[in-house]
């Protein structure tokens, strides 16, 4: 991983970041009653993932992706505290693999959807994709760069990458509809 | 009781469906999608349906619409990650009777359920009032309701237990001019935030 302090990105400012990490926090305190540990945000044009990553697209006034990397203990803990009876209710490996895949791309889908709140209605989010790639390097695109927060849950770690610009073609055409 | 529990995630459909199980409803389905959703929904005709959103190939208030107009007095609770008062009032508006954010909790859920089903009995106290009274009683007591729910506070700095610091780059951001007429957001938050930056 490598990073880059001199470029900007154009789509995240104080207020977005602040309501990530709240978000975030929000997740898991509400769903786990374990508070997380969200470390100071940086930049990044490249990050590595983790075993399971889900992906959000944005698109409205700000577009690009909403990343959440994390590792197979921590979503396993993370289900294990949700639903104590799962244990008892999946006996295959691959129902367990669902399970993982499905629950990653719902908490990713939680912490984008509860910025809305704060970002508007012009914060449209995709439903989740995800992608088990373990130490796989991805690549921004080239206009957008991404600002990743290291999570510390219970002992295990995690990473959210937003990767996000404004959406000119969306205010081009909120500026016509205002002289129209 | 017919329940539906429409989500994309089997997670989500699994937590509905234990919080539910062995109340009152004898029969319980799930969908994955809205399509599938209105496919089953007209075979079951459920009494109650909890309904997601952001859903592949057909989006939760679209079928929301088409089940109300099948069977229009079908209670439907939207569970959703969009935590905002616009999508909220909007399900409102198309007739949802609850909204609750996710995450949740069980007791979340059976307490919304419980206000559907207080909703859908008749009360005394009503019968006196005119139709149109009543029904105004109802969607603004929902719309204090619901708003109480998703009005998430954002801690500020001291509040975070992580000890989050301000990240370095934040000082030379371009912040975006402000809309108050766009914004979601009263200018009373706005002013809060402003001074917890400032701090």
């Amino acid at each position: 991983m490598k990073s880059d302090e001199n470029k900007i990105p154009a789509g995240i400012d104080e207020d977005t970041i602040r309501f990530f990490v709240w978000s975030v926090w929000n997740f898991f305190q509400s769903s786990t009653k374990v508070e997380p540990v969200v470390g100071t945000p940086y930049l990044f044009d490249s990050f590595e993932h983790d075993d399971y990553t889900g992906i959000i697209g944005v698109s409205g006034n700000q577009r690009g992706a909403v990343y959440f990397t994390m590792c197979q203990e921590l979503l396993d803990s993370v289900l294990v505290k949700n639903y104590p009876d799962l244990a008892d209710e999946i006996h295959s490996s691959e129902q367990w693999e669902e399970m993982r895949v499905d629950y990653a791309g719902e908490m990713t889908n939680i912490v984008s959807g509860n910025v809305r709140n704060y970002l508007g209605e012009q914060f449209l989010i995709s439903v989740p994709v995800v992608v088990t790639a373990g130490s796989t390097a991805m690549r921004m695109t080239q206009s957008t760069q991404g600002i990743i927060f290291p999570v510390n849950w219970n002992g295990f770690r995690c990473h959210l990458i937003l990767s996000l610009e404004h959406n000119t073609q969306s205010a081009e055409h909120e500026m016509l509809e205002r002289i129209l | 009781m017919k329940l539906l529990i429409v989500d994309d995630s089997a997670m989500i459909r699994r937590s509905v469906n234990s919080a539910y199980k062995g109340s009152l409803f004898t029969q319980i389905e799930t969908a994955a999608d809205g399509l599938l959703a209105v496919t089953i929904f007209k075979q079951l005709l459920p009494d109650v349906v909890t309904l997601d959103i952001t859903m592949p190939h057909m989006d939760g208030l679209a079928a929301m619409t088409q089940m109300l107009e099948i069977k229009p007095d079908t209670a439907i609770l939207v569970i959703s990650a969009l935590a905002d008062h616009h999508t909220a009032i909007e399900s409102l508006a198309r007739g949802a009777n609850q909204f609750i954010c996710k995450p949740f909790t069980a007791a979340d859920l059976r307490e919304a359920l419980d206000d559907i089903l207080q909703d859908r009995a008749p009360v005394d106290s009503e019968k006196a009032s005119t139709e149109v009274d009543s029904e105004l009683k109802k969607t603004m007591a929902q719309i204090e309701k619901i708003s109480g729910s998703i009005n998430h506070k954002v801690p500020s700095l001291e509040e975070y237990p992580s000890g989050y610091v301000m990240p370095p780059i934040v000082g030379t951001l371009k912040k975006p001019d402000f809309d108050p007429v766009k914004s979601q957001r009263p200018l009373t938050e706005l002013h809060g935030l402003k001074s917890t930056t400032n701090q």
